[in-house]
């Protein structure tokens, strides 16, 4: 055994390459996939990492520059206030998204209701609009001398509100509001589906029990949601720390007024698209994307543990 | 036991091999249509050459088409309209790739400098385009624009846009004022005479603003220029600059702006209906207005007029470029396109006509055309007007930083609208902004300016 043992690493490698040329059609079946994500995956993954310590325009040959982008990262007020802007409307909206969401699906799935497939076709429909109409109809309910919610504010007599203007205090609501409603249906859909995943004998065994409506929630409802709990929340964090749409919808690529809506991911699309610096964009992404790492492992320690202990 | 055979068959050769070899064959088949029309360019065999660009210039091209394939038989055009952002930025990916850009490619002049500077494009004052010999022919800052730092011609001018402002001769009349050109120029010759006239045409009870945007009054002076000096030192901060923001601020404070952005749905309803009254624009707004910018059923002929932007009249708003990339293999067609569409006073004034592109080529200027009265315009000589801006437009700095530094510029004009703030320190703000924010570009451009010396 022992000498079997030490021949192990050698021969699995080569048995297991003769397994792959043995079941070669299954793995040009599966090939497709993996040719698409490495030329438009992986690919661009690692080279903006290269990207990352370079100075390139896009034309001109590319030239290291070792960690300056990243030492202007830190130095560039820009960034930090777009980091600022992105931490604030990614978890002031997400509060109500992920509770509302809960609660929606809840009583979405509820027996009580009727016309449910209706409600879940009409949370979800932002979802799947395009983007285009979605500026439109948002364009015309935040005009700031005809839009909508103005003509009601003055209609009820309350002042109307200077949406872009002022400091650009009322920017950040606007693509809060935006984004809720863009986004809640997504998450009702998947609690959704976490739910009717959800054994329905437990429920019965309650109601024989006479648990009300709350207690159903909180201890059959929300502890066996967990999984799903901790899988949207991870999800949200990449959403919250890539806003891209819905500020650039609004107020286009400099984020409006004191930059009030610039969000990370608008700044480095400016970079990027707008100035061509490339490298810095890039740097700008790395860093993006370590803070989604972190947090998500944060949810998952926090989550994940006490799924355990459960 | 056919596929059995094949199978096995493959098993012997390799999976790889037989990728490889299925790869190979794919790139053969792709090469050989491409390779055979360039090795008979000399026979008969007509050139198809694609042209990128963004409406309404696929109109314009379509005015003079019949007359261009007349004179060159052999070159066909595949004209291909897209959003202006996105061809720049197809355009950009397509040189940084080295391959899949068009043989010409139109570039406007809020996206020139970012392809000044960089390789990808031809210079366009090599043998065989000798585009030379029509620098005396243009407008001068135009060809200033598309010059390289190290001296290169890389897009060929196309049209410019001399601002002046359009407004509404009836509403003008309903508040009291003069609605002949001559009066109102007269009346606005300065930015305190500008901002009377506004103050008196504002009502917002009736939901009528003069202009949409205060930040117009600085934006006049300042459109994708003058952010620099000629050492690139950031000069935004200066008195010029310093005294069109207080004018601006005093417009604000007057209330004559209604605080909507240009281009957004709102601005288009107030057009429409009446509640904005004065609109800044280049040459080419007056194609707007006639077009997608008319409300349906509203019949704006005769209640338009065009005067001059105060104090410096010779301002400049917009306007695009030809290039030809390197990669393409048609170049000898390409060029002959864009000589032929811009170097060339009848296919220049054809899509003057067509879509209000003013032509950057001065002997254009030389035709009837010039002196018709507009009956849209009221019956105002406007292209004469324009004319005679664009020869009053003095030579401006243009830099590889523009897109940027026009950026945090207005942003601290808004900025100090919105806030109130003192506009000196507002400005000397912008430029420290500015000189922080360009730095890195700053350094690339001018090695490759010193390079040239």
């Amino acid at each position: 055994m022992t000498q079997l043992a030490t021949a192990v690493p050698r021969r699995r490698s080569v048995s297991l390459w003769r397994e792959m040329r043995r079941n070669w059609v299954a793995y040009a079946y599966i090939a497709p996939f993996f040719i698409l994500f490495a030329i438009f995956g992986a690919f661009p993954i690692l080279f903006s990492l290269y990207l990352s310590f370079q100075q390139w325009n896009g034309i001109s040959p590319i030239q290291f520059v070792g960690l300056e982008n990243y030492a202007r990262l830190l130095a560039d007020r820009l960034f930090w206030l777009s980091l600022w802007n992105t931490v604030f409307i990614g978890v002031i909206a997400h509060i109500p998204i992920l509770f509302g969401a809960l609660v929606l699906a809840f009583i979405v799935n509820s027996s009580l209701i009727r016309w449910k497939q209706f409600y879940r076709a009409a949370y979800f429909l932002p979802v799947v609009t395009a983007p285009v109409a979605v500026a439109l109809v948002f364009g015309t309910l935040y005009g700031v001398r005809f839009g909508l919610i103005n003509w009601v504010l003055t209609t009820v007599g309350l002042p109307a509100i200077d949406w872009w203007g002022g400091t650009g205090q009322w920017i950040k609501p606007a693509i809060i509001i935006l984004f809720i409603w863009r986004w809640l249906g997504w998450n009702m859909i998947i609690y959704l589906a976490g739910i009717q995943g959800i054994n329905p004998e437990l429920y019965e065994v309650a109601a024989i029990d006479g648990a009300s409506l709350r207690q159903v929630f909180f201890h059959i409802t929300l502890p066996l949601l967990r999984p799903i709990i901790l899988f949207t929340l991870v999800l949200s964090t990449v959403g919250a720390m890539t806003i891209f749409d819905e500020p650039y919808m609004l107020v286009g690529v400099t984020g409006g007024a004191n930059n009030a809506g610039l969000t990370t991911a608008l700044y480095l699309y400016n970079n990027a698209f707008q100035f061509a610096h490339f490298g810095y964009a890039s740097a700008i992404a790395y860093v993006v994307s370590a803070i989604i790492v972190l947090v998500s492992v944060f949810n998952i320690r926090v989550f994940g543990r006490s799924q355990t202990e459960a | 036991m056919l596929h059995r055979s094949l199978f096995s068959t493959a098993g012997r050769l390799g999976l790889f091999k037989l990728l490889a070899l299925l790869v190979i064959l794919a790139s053969l088949a792709a090469c050989a249509p491409a390779a055979a029309p360039s090795s008979g360019a000399a026979g008969s065999e007509p050139t198809t050459i694609t042209v990128w660009g963004w409406p309404a210039a696929d109109v314009a091209f379509e005015s003079f088409t019949a007359d261009f394939e007349a004179k060159y038989p052999d070159i066909k055009l595949d004209v291909q309209m897209m959003p202006t952002a996105d061809e720049h930025t197809k355009l950009l990916a397509a040189l940084a790739a080295g391959t899949g850009a068009p043989d010409v490619a139109m570039i406007e002049i809020n996206n020139i400098d970012k392809f000044v500077a960089k390789g990808g494009l031809v210079n366009l004052l090599d043998e065989p385009f000798n585009a030379g010999v029509y620098e005396k022919d243009m407008v001068p800052y135009k060809w200033a624009q598309a010059t390289t730092p190290d001296g290169r011609l890389v897009a060929f001018p196309w049209d410019i846009g001399p601002s002046t402002f359009f407004y509404r001769r009836d509403l003008l009349e309903q508040a009291g004022l003069p609605s002949d050109p001559e009066s109102v120029t007269k009346l606005m010759s300065t930015w305190p005479g500008f901002i009377d006239v506004a103050t008196k045409l504002t009502d917002p009870a009736k939901q009528r603003w003069a202009i949409n945007a205060a930040s117009d009054i600085v934006y006049s002076n300042y459109g994708h220029r003058n952010f620099f000096d000629a050492d690139w030192n950031c000069v935004v901060n200066n008195e010029r600059a310093v005294q069109l923001l207080t004018y601006a601020q005093q417009a604000r404070a007057a209330g004559i702006d209604a605080k909507v952005a240009t281009w957004g749905p709102e601005w288009q309803t107030m057009l429409g209906n009446d509640s904005i009254a004065i609109q800044l624009g280049g040459a080419w707004f007056g194609g707007f207005l006639k077009g997608w910018l008319k409300p349906e059923g509203v019949d704006w002929t005769g209640k338009w007029g065009v005067v001059e932007v105060p104090e410096d009249p010779g301002q400049n708003w917009g306007g695009s470029f030809m290039a030809i990339p390197e990669q393409s293999e048609k170049k000898d067609a390409a060029w002959k396109f864009i000589e032929y569409a811009l170097a060339n006073k009848d296919a220049q004034n054809k899509m003057f006509a067509a879509v209000d592109y003013f032509p950057a080529y001065i002997p254009a200027f030389d035709d009837p055309l010039y002196k018709e009265a507009d009956p849209f315009f009221g019956g105002q000589e406007t292209r004469a007007l324009w004319v005679d801006i664009a020869n009053k437009i003095k030579p401006f700095i243009t830099t590889p930083m523009d897109a940027q530094a026009e950026q945090i510029f207005m942003s601290w004009v808004n900025k100090a609208l919105d806030e109130n703030l003192d506009p000196q320190q507002a400005m000397n703000d912008a430029c420290v902004e500015i000189d922080q924010q360009t730095a890195g570009d700053k350094a690339e451009a001018l090695k490759l300016r010193e390079q040239s010396k």
